[in-house]
């Protein structure tokens, strides 16, 4: 390993108390390294075990029943498997925009596969109306990148994201649409284990009246402003 | 008649396939754990009957993410109560409230009831007492950085500011608690 280890640094992780780019750091680290993951897992039961070093208190009779009502009207949230990116575009295309000819569909097709693979995608010129913003990792998440395709009326978005970091469980990614200078959220969403997406995105305005895109990590369930890193950015 | 408990990893695969009766299995088990120690972070009562539900409602919904392999399910239910916890501390500018939050005293016989099922109480019992013990053998200091951190979820730099020392010195102190506690708890040779 060329790396250096991270052993001094693992009870800081393990306490949840390191900055964003830190815990990056030791998570990338201790994913190729078997030492520091044994140490990590050891000081992780040690932060589990230092909650049984609280005083008890007894919580009220009926939270397990407002559990069990809660479960009832709460579906559960699966790993959707991931896409082709072929499959994800023939998916967008699918639906009814009637106004696209074949030769459209074709070229803007080759415009946003050219984008994705390129190492810095830009956005490509596509025809009829269809826009593509390509948005580029920030160093928060140098791997990664990202593609917002927007539909020729402008209404309906899909992002596709790929080689983003996998959040631990109480956090998300949030994309805001930025006009004026006035963030507005337009997708909460989770990434698979190999960091791919492709999510709805939804905005009070039409999305190309929005000239700026950036992505932030949240706490789960999303913020109503961003509060955390930026991971992706792209502008109109 | 009498059938072994179900494991807590095996409460969490059927959890995963949609099984509620097993979400609330491990309510039982976990319900006390899990609301002390919220309590103990949020200092209110709603709040930490909230941060239990919300728990719960989470691993309902994400069962399927558990890692067997990296985590016990305790350890894991642990991490998710405290990040809603801080969450909810920090979201509504709290923490400052009760920046330090004494650890218990072993002395008293307030501790968690906290076995998974009655076979297990009597080993739990001694473990969690040994964890007690681990924690009051910790110096004062190292005591207080180490609750500020782990109930409130505070910074190297933001423990620094309210004790006013050198963040040298608060991130000394944490990393000799947390190796200490790894000597006396993880290395019984
Ligand atoms: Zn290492």
């Amino acid at each position: 390993m060329p790396e250096e280890h991270v052993i001094e640094q693992l009870p800081d992780y393990a306490l949840g108390i390191l900055s964003a780019e830190e815990t990056r750091h030791i998570e990338r680290h201790v994913n190729t390294c078997a030492l520091c993951r044994r140490e990590l897992t050891t000081f992780e039961a040690i932060a589990g075990e230092l909650a049984l070093a609280v005083p008890a208190v007894e919580p009220s009779a009926g939270l397990e029943t407002r559990l069990m009502d809660a479960v009832a009207r709460t579906p559960q949230q699966s790993a959707t498997p991931r896409r082709s990116w072929w499959e994800t575009l023939k998916a967008l295309f699918a639906r009814p925009v009637p106004a696209w000819s074949l030769g459209a569909v074709a070229v803007a097709l080759i415009a946003i596969l050219f984008a994705v693979w390129s190492t810095r995608p830009a956005a490509p010129a596509v025809p009829d109306g269809m826009q593509t913003i390509a948005m580029a990792g920030t160093t928060a998440a140098p791997e990664a990148s990202g593609l917002l395709v927007i539909d020729p009326t402008g209404n309906k978005g899909t992002l596709i994201v790929e080689d983003l970091p996998v959040l631990d469980p109480e956090h998300q990614y949030q994309l805001w649409v930025i006009r004026d200078g006035t963030r507005t959220s337009g997708a909460i969403f989770s990434v698979d284990e190999t960091g791919y997406g492709t999510i709805e995105v939804t905005s009070p305005r039409p999305l190309t009246e929005y000239g700026a895109f950036g992505i932030t990590i949240e706490p789960f369930g999303g913020s109503p402003g961003p509060t955390g890193d930026k991971v992706l950015g792209g502008s109109l | 008649m009498r059938t072994a408990p179900v494991t807590d990893s095996n409460l969490i695969r059927q959890i995963a396939a949609g099984d509620a009766d097993a979400l609330q299995q491990l309510f039982k088990r976990y319900e006390r754990l899990v609301f002390s120690l919220a309590f103990r972070i949020v200092d209110e009562t709603t709040v930490a009957e909230e941060v239990t539900l919300d728990v719960f409602l989470r691993i309902w919904q994400k069962a399927d993410r558990y890692r067997a392999e990296k985590a016990q399910v305790k350890t894991w239910l642990v991490r998710i109560t405290r990040n809603i916890a801080i969450d909810h501390l920090r979201r509504n500018n709290r923490r400052g409230l009760h920046a330090q939050v004494d650890w218990a005293d072993s002395a008293y016989r307030e501790l968690l009831p906290v076995a998974p099922s009655s076979e297990e109480t009597v080993s739990a019992n001694i473990r969690q007492e040994s964890v007690v013990r681990a924690v009051a053998s910790l110096p004062d200091n190292q005591q207080t950085a180490l609750s500020m951190a782990y109930f409130k979820g505070y910074s190297h730099r933001e423990i620094a500011q309210i004790l006013n020392e050198p963040v040298g010195t608060v991130k000394t102190r944490i990393r000799l608690a947390m190796k200490k506690l790894r000597h006396l708890l993880h290395d019984e040779t």
